[in-house]
């Protein structure tokens, strides 16, 4: 499969699951696909910026995108989880880890910035980030298993969205954090991890929005229902 | 992580990172995959109890449907065959034929209708008292006990005696009709099938719990046996004591004294539910 070929793939992905949200039972009631529509929305206007920025070969820029992207996308992934987290314990725990996560990376990216240290990836935040969103996805199946609800798991938004995001960031964890290993060609080599895992991430997002239900352990969709507010 | 990127810039970075990945996705999946079998496993157990507790709600409100029933049928049969009869030879006794009779058949016949009217009077008062005991609704379930107790025991052949220890705030009527209608069903099983020489029954409170103990010392029964006769199709009264404590959200504890001597049942309520 050539390397062009996959880009794309992974670029066009993206629009399948918003094609999805196009059917989906839950539109934006909830705020949980609200905030995986930015997410999709910002992911393709990155991946459409970065290549620009390749196309004229420009090194600042792409650095300052992709870890504006690392950044950015930390915080709308974040903001998934404390809305579809129930345990106050966890959602503190996550209000810690992301600040801390934010702090390191806003200054790492400052630093190499005003220092001109420009690589093509910013391993630490990335791998930081992987590790952090693989954590919340851990802790959010746990209570799920922990809270008896009478729904299968996987006939819920919440679950499928975080397959995604745990695969995707599982099968990215040791790719972002070797990056700054590997030679030109090896990183071109393995890049095509990230895209299959992307595409794959972009389906499963699709099947979670096909999904008719949420999970009934939170009541998001109550609040931020109009018709009943 | 900065640790792992260190160690591994001597080893061979893509073998590491292949099989890296390749271990992270086959971790994740598994523990997907774990995570759907499992809460597969607990909402099928669920499933089951839930439709366990279905058919004994069901086995309960049949009890319940009978037992109406049948104390629909017994007012019936009394008022019918007691009620009815004497009425009946009360209006005979004055027929339109009174007025040419001598006046001395006159006063007899209005005497012996009056003296009908009376029986039927404290019959239907009877029955009224047994649908709401008196006692139980002007004095309250300590009163209405000892009266239970001292009836029985007058009878000579059954010593009951009962002591209220904390019932200064009486519960309200509905559920002291309740825990009364319990009491009697327990009495009413002991004198039928324990062949016993005393009851004694206690009342106490232990902070938010309000409780009844009832020992004697005939033939009774232990929980094990209680959980079997209230899922099974026999025991009425018994599903008729569950389903009325279940209104209170109360429970029922049969056991044996650690003596081996006395049978001990235990009503448990919650006050805060029951006042």
């Amino acid at each position: 499969m050539s390397g062009r070929f996959l880009v794309n793939s992974s670029i066009i992905s993206v629009f399948i699951p918003l094609i999805a949200l196009l059917f989906s039972f839950l539109k934006n009631k909830v705020i949980q696909s609200r905030v995986i529509f930015i997410y999709l929305i910002y992911s393709l206007s990155n991946d459409l910026i970065t290549s620009i920025a390749i196309s004229f070969n420009h090194k600042e820029a792409i650095y300052f995108f992709n870890s504006l992207f690392t950044i950015l996308e930390h915080v709308l992934i974040f903001l998934f989880f404390t809305h579809t987290f129930v345990s106050k314990k966890i959602k503190v725990f996550a209000y810690i880890c992301s600040s801390f996560f934010l702090i390191i990376s806003s200054i790492a990216l400052y630093k190499s910035l005003v220092d001109a240290e420009i690589n093509n990836f910013d391993s630490i935040a990335s791998s930081l980030s992987s590790l952090i969103l693989i954590i919340y996805s851990i802790f959010f199946l746990y209570e799920k298993i922990q809270v008896p609800d009478t729904t299968f798991i996987y006939g819920t938004f919440e679950f499928w969205i975080v397959v995604g995001l745990m695969l995707y960031f599982s099968g990215t964890f040791f790719l972002f954090l070797q990056a700054k290993n590997l030679s030109k060609e090896e990183f071109t080599l393995f890049w095509k991890i990230n895209l299959v895992c992307n595409i794959l991430k972009n389906i499963i997002f699709a099947i979670a929005f096909l999904q008719k239900k949420k999970s009934s352990s939170d009541n998001t969709e109550f609040r931020f229902d109009p018709y009943k507010s | 992580m900065i640790f792992l990127q260190v160690n591994t810039n001597q080893a061979n970075v893509s073998l590491v990172l292949f099989f890296g990945t390749i271990g992270m996705l086959a971790l994740t999946i598994s523990l997907i995959i774990f995570i759907i079998f499992h809460q597969r496993k607990v909402i099928k157990y669920q499933m089951t109890l839930q439709k366990m507790e279905n058919e004994q709600q069901k086995l309960l409100l049949n009890a319940s449907i009978r037992l109406q029933e049948e104390e629909r049928q017994r007012i019936a049969a009394d008022l019918h065959d007691d009620a009815g009869p004497l009425l009946a030879t009360a209006r005979l006794y004055l027929n339109e034929n009174l007025v040419n009779l001598d006046k001395t058949t006159q006063l007899q016949s209005i005497y012996n209708a009056k003296q009908i009217i009376d029986d039927t009077i404290q019959l239907i008062r009877n029955i009224s008292h047994s649908l709401m005991p008196p006692t139980l609704k002007n004095f309250g379930l300590e009163s209405a006990v000892n009266d239970t107790f001292q009836k029985i025991s007058g009878s000579g052949n059954i010593n009951a005696s009962a002591r209220f220890h904390d019932y200064k705030e009486r519960l309200t009527l509905e559920n002291e009709l309740i825990v009364f209608r319990v009491i009697q069903e327990l009495i009413n099983n002991i004198l039928k099938h324990s062949n016993a020489s005393f009851i004694h029954l206690t009342q106490n409170t232990n902070a938010n719990k309000f409780y009844i103990r009832m020992h004697h010392d005939g033939k009774g029964m232990t929980q094990a046996d209680f959980d079997r006769l209230t899922k099974s199709a026999a025991g009425l009264g018994l599903k008729n004591i569950q389903s009325r404590l279940k209104v209170l959200q109360g429970r029922i504890f049969f056991e044996k004294d650690p003596s081996q001597t006395y049978y001990k049942v235990t009503i448990e309520l919650n006050r805060e539910e029951a006042q």
